[in-house]
C-alpha cells in the first residue's frame, strides 16, 4: 500500500503523503465541502489568520494518525496486534482521521448547540394538554424512528459522520473500492462498540490524540498564539502501545505531554473563549436559531439525512448560512435586525460583566448556583436600562484542564475517563500503563482537581447607548448585581 | 436550563426512573433506562460503547452531572415543562419494558436488558453468542436471562 501517492503542501507539516484511497475522498463533494467550514468559527474576526478550515485540518489530523502509526510500527508495536494487515489497518486509521470531522455542520459547536436547543423545545408542549396518554402500539413499532420524532430530533456531528460514510454515494463508492468497511472507521472516531478489544481506540478520540495535536499546532501556526507549539516529533517519538492495546506515552514524554494539555486550556481561554469571539458567537447562536424558526434552515434528524442522500449536503457550508444571515438581516426589524447588523458588520456586543476564576471541582454546585441567580436578574438588569431582554445575554463556562475527575472516582465513570486520559507507560513493565493524573509528579494531579469558571454578561448595545456614561452604569449596575450573589454565597445564605 | 436538559429530565420522569445520581447503582439505573427509553424512537443523541456494566455513554454522564448541578441550583425549568402527547405515548410504550416482572432489583434488570440489547444489535451477535457474553462477564443478572429476553422479544426488540 502505497502512503506517498500524492504529496501536499501544508504550512504546518510541511509536506502531507497521501495514499490513493485518501486522494480519492480528498476530492469527494462532502469532504471538499470542509473548505468552507472553519475550524475556529468566527475567531477569524479577531485573529485574521485564523480562518484555516477543516479541510486543512482533517488533512493534518491524518498526517498525524500516520506518523504515529509508522513510530509505533519501528517499534514492532502493530505486527504483534495487525500480524498480516498492518498496512490495511494503517488505512482504516489514517482514514479515520482524515473523516474524523466530515460531519460538522457550518459554523460548527455554535450551530449544533442552537440546532439541539431548537428541535428539543420541539418535542415539548407549550400547552396543556387534556388527551389521555395512549401507549403506541407495540409490536413492530418499537426500534425504529416515526418519521415525526425524526423532525424534532437532532444528530451530533459525529453521528451525521457514520451517516455520511454509509450513505454518501461519493464517499461510499471510494470506500468499497478499496474494501474499507464504513463501520470500521465510525467504530474508531466514535468509540463505539468493541472497546474493550478496540486496538489504539485514543488514536483518534481522547486527551491527547491526532485530532487535538494537530488542532494546536495549527491553530497556533494561524493566530500566532504560542499554545500549541510542542515538540510533536519527540512526542510521536515516545509513544507506544500498553497491553490493553491503548496508546500510551513513555515516563520522558510527560512533561511534553502536560505541556500540550495546558496549551489546550490556553487556547480555549484566548480562541474559543475570547471575549469578542464568544461575544459574537452569541449573536450568531441567536440568528440561526431565527433561521430555524423561520424554516430558512432546516436540520433536523430527517433534514439531515435528506441532504445526505439528496447529495446536497456538499452546499450546506459557512458560506450557506452566511446568505441566509444576509437575507435575513435585509428583511428583519427589530432586535432580530440589531443581531444580524452586529453580526455581519463585526460589531461586538459590550461587555457589561466579565467573572473568572480557577476553583475546586466542588465549587462547580455554587457557579451554577450563581448562575441560576443572576439568570433571573436578567430582566431586571434590562428593564433599569429599557432595554429588551432579548439584547443582554449571560455567557457561562466551565473548562477542565483534564476531563478525569469530573465524574465520581469510582467505577464506570472513570474507567470510561480513564480510557479517554493520556497513559504513561510503566518505566519497569512498558506494557502497563497509567492515566497522566495518576502520576505523582505530574502537574495534572493537581490540576485535575480544579477547573476554571467564567462568567460574563454581554449586552447589544444600540448606537445611542454606547456613550461612556451608559456603558459605565451597565458595568455598575452588573457589578452590584453580581457583587449582592458573592455576598449571599460568603455569608452562606 | 438548557432545553436539552429539560428534555432529559422529563424523558427521566417519564421512564418513571428516579433522576439520582448520587451512588453508583443510581447512575447505572439512569445509563441504561435511557438506552433502553431512546428505543422508544425517541433519539436524544446519546450513543453507548461498552463498558465494564454494558453499554455506556460519557456524553450521558456530563449531561446528568450538569442536570443535577442545574437542578440542585433550585432551577425548575424542567417542571414548567411537557412532552408533546406524541413524545408520551412513545415513551409511555416502553416504559412497561423497565419495570422488573420479578424479585430482580432494578438495576440488574436494566443492565440485563440493555446489555443483551447492545451484543444482539449494536454487535450484531446472536443469541448464543450474546448468552455467552452475559454468562461469562455477567454472572449476577445468568439467573434472569431468560426473562429478559423474553421481555425484549415481546417488544419487539429482539428477534427470536
Amino acid at each position: 500500500m502505497n502512503f506517498n501517492y500524492k504529496r501536499i503542501a501544508d504550512p504546518v507539516h510541511g509536506t502531507i503523503p497521501i495514499s490513493r484511497a485518501e486522494l480519492e475522498i480528498l476530492e469527494t463533494p462532502s469532504f471538499q465541502r470542509l473548505r468552507n467550514v472553519k475550524q475556529l468559527g468566527l475567531a477569524y474576526l479577531i485573529y485574521p489568520g485564523a480562518d484555516y478550515s477543516r479541510f486543512s485540518h482533517s488533512l493534518g489530523a491524518c498526517h498525524m494518525a500516520g506518523c504515529v502509526l509508522e513510530s509505533l510500527s519501528s517499534k514492532g508495536s502493530l505486527k504483534e496486534v495487525w500480524a498480516g494487515r498492518v498496512e490495511q489497518n494503517v488505512q482504516v486509521y489514517r482514514m479515520a482521521a482524515l473523516l474524523h470531522d466530515i460531519g460538522h455542520y457550518p459554523f460548527s459547536h455554535t450551530m449544533e448547540h442552537a440546532i439541539k436547543e431548537f428541535y428539543s423545545a420541539q418535542l415539548l408542549s407549550p400547552q396543556e394538554e387534556k388527551n389521555l396518554i395512549k401507549p403506541v402500539q407495540i409490536a413492530g413499532n418499537l426500534g425504529g424512528t416515526t418519521q415525526s420524532i425524526a423532525t424534532k430530533t437532532t444528530l451530533k456531528h459525529e453521528v451525521v459522520g457514520k451517516e455520511l460514510l454509509e450513505l454518501d454515494p461519493g464517499i461510499q463508492k471510494v470506500l468499497k473500492s478499496h474494501r474499507i468497511e464504513p463501520k470500521e472507521i465510525s467504530r474508531i472516531f466514535r468509540k463505539e462498540e468493541g472497546q474493550e478489544h478496540a486496538v489504539l481506540r485514543n488514536l483518534v478520540t481522547a486527551d491527547l490524540d491526532v485530532d487535538r495535536i494537530d488542532y494546536l499546532q495549527r491553530t497556533a501556526h494561524h493566530t500566532s498564539l504560542p499554545y500549541g507549539s510542542v515538540d510533536i516529533r519527540y512526542l510521536i517519538s515516545q509513544m507506544g502501545m500498553d497491553s490493553e492495546r491503548r496508546l500510551a506515552l513513555s515516563l520522558k514524554a510527560m512533561r511534553t505531554a502536560e505541556h500540550l494539555l495546558l496549551g489546550r486550556y490556553f487556547d480555549y481561554m484566548q480562541v474559543s473563549y475570547h471575549k469578542t469571539v464568544a461575544g459574537l458567537e452569541w449573536l450568531l447562536s441567536d440568528i440561526i436559531t431565527e433561521l430555524l424558526k423561520s424554516g430558512d434552515l432546516k436540520c433536523s434528524a430527517a433534514d439531515v439525512k435528506d441532504l445526505i442522500r439528496s447529495g446536497t449536503w456538499s452546499d450546506f457550508d459557512d458560506v450557506h448560512v452566511m446568505q441566509r444571515i444576509r437575507t435575513l438581516a435585509q428583511g428583519a426589524e427589530g432586535v432580530v435586525r440589531r443581531k444580524a447588523d452586529a453580526l455581519l458588520k463585526r460589531q461586538p456586543p459590550f461587555i457589561a460583566l466579565q467573572a473568572e476564576s480557577i476553583q475546586k471541582r466542588e465549587f462547580h454546585g455554587t457557579f451554577e448556583q450563581i448562575v441560576s441567580n443572576m439568570k433571573n436578574k436578567i430582566a431586571e438588569f434590562a428593564a433599569h436600562f429599557s432595554i429588551p431582554v432579548d439584547c443582554c445575554h449571560l455567557w457561562v463556562r466551565s473548562l477542565d484542564f483534564t476531563e478525569t475527575g469530573e465524574a465520581s472516582s469510582e467505577g464506570e465513570e472513570y474507567n470510561a475517563l480513564c480510557e479517554k486520559a493520556v497513559r504513561l507507560l510503566d518505566q519497569r513493565d512498558s506494557k502497563v500503563s497509567t492515566p497522566i493524573i495518576e502520576n505523582p509528579s505530574s502537574v495534572l494531579r493537581i490540576l485535575g482537581n480544579y477547573k476554571v469558571f467564567a462568567l460574563r454578561l454581554y449586552v447589544l448595545l444600540e448606537e445611542r447607548d454606547k456613550t461612556g456614561n451608559m456603558k459605565n452604569e451597565m458595568h455598575s449596575k452588573a457589578q452590584d448585581l453580581y457583587s449582592v450573589e458573592m455576598e449571599r454565597l460568603r455569608s452562606g445564605a | 436550563m438548557d432545553r436539552k436538559f429539560v428534555v432529559l429530565k422529563l424523558f427521566i420522569d417519564e421512564l418513571g426512573i428516579p433522576f439520582d445520581i448520587e451512588s453508583v447503582e443510581s447512575r447505572l439505573i439512569v445509563q441504561k433506562a435511557i438506552y433502553l427509553g431512546q428505543l422508544s424512537g425517541i433519539d436524544l443523541g446519546y450513543r453507548y460503547g461498552w463498558y465494564i456494566h454494558g453499554p455506556y455513554c460519557s456524553d450521558l454522564t456530563k449531561d446528568y452531572y450538569a442536570l443535577d448541578r442545574c437542578l440542585k441550583a433550585g432551577d425548575n425549568d424542567a417542571q414548567n415543562n411537557k412532552f408533546t402527547g406524541e413524545v408520551s405515548s412513545l415513551i409511555a410504550s416502553i416504559k412497561l419494558l423497565l419495570k422488573p416482572n420479578s424479585d430482580v432489583k432494578l438495576s440488574y434488570w436494566l443492565e440485563l436488558l440493555a446489555s443483551y440489547h447492545f451484543l444482539r444489535t449494536v454487535r450484531g451477535m446472536g443469541d448464543v453468542e450474546a448468552r455467552e457474553i452475559i454468562q461469562d462477564k455477567k454472572s449476577h443478572l445468568v439467573q434472569y436471562l431468560d426473562v429478559g429476553v423474553r421481555a425484549l422479544e415481546n417488544f419487539g426488540l429482539v428477534s427470536a
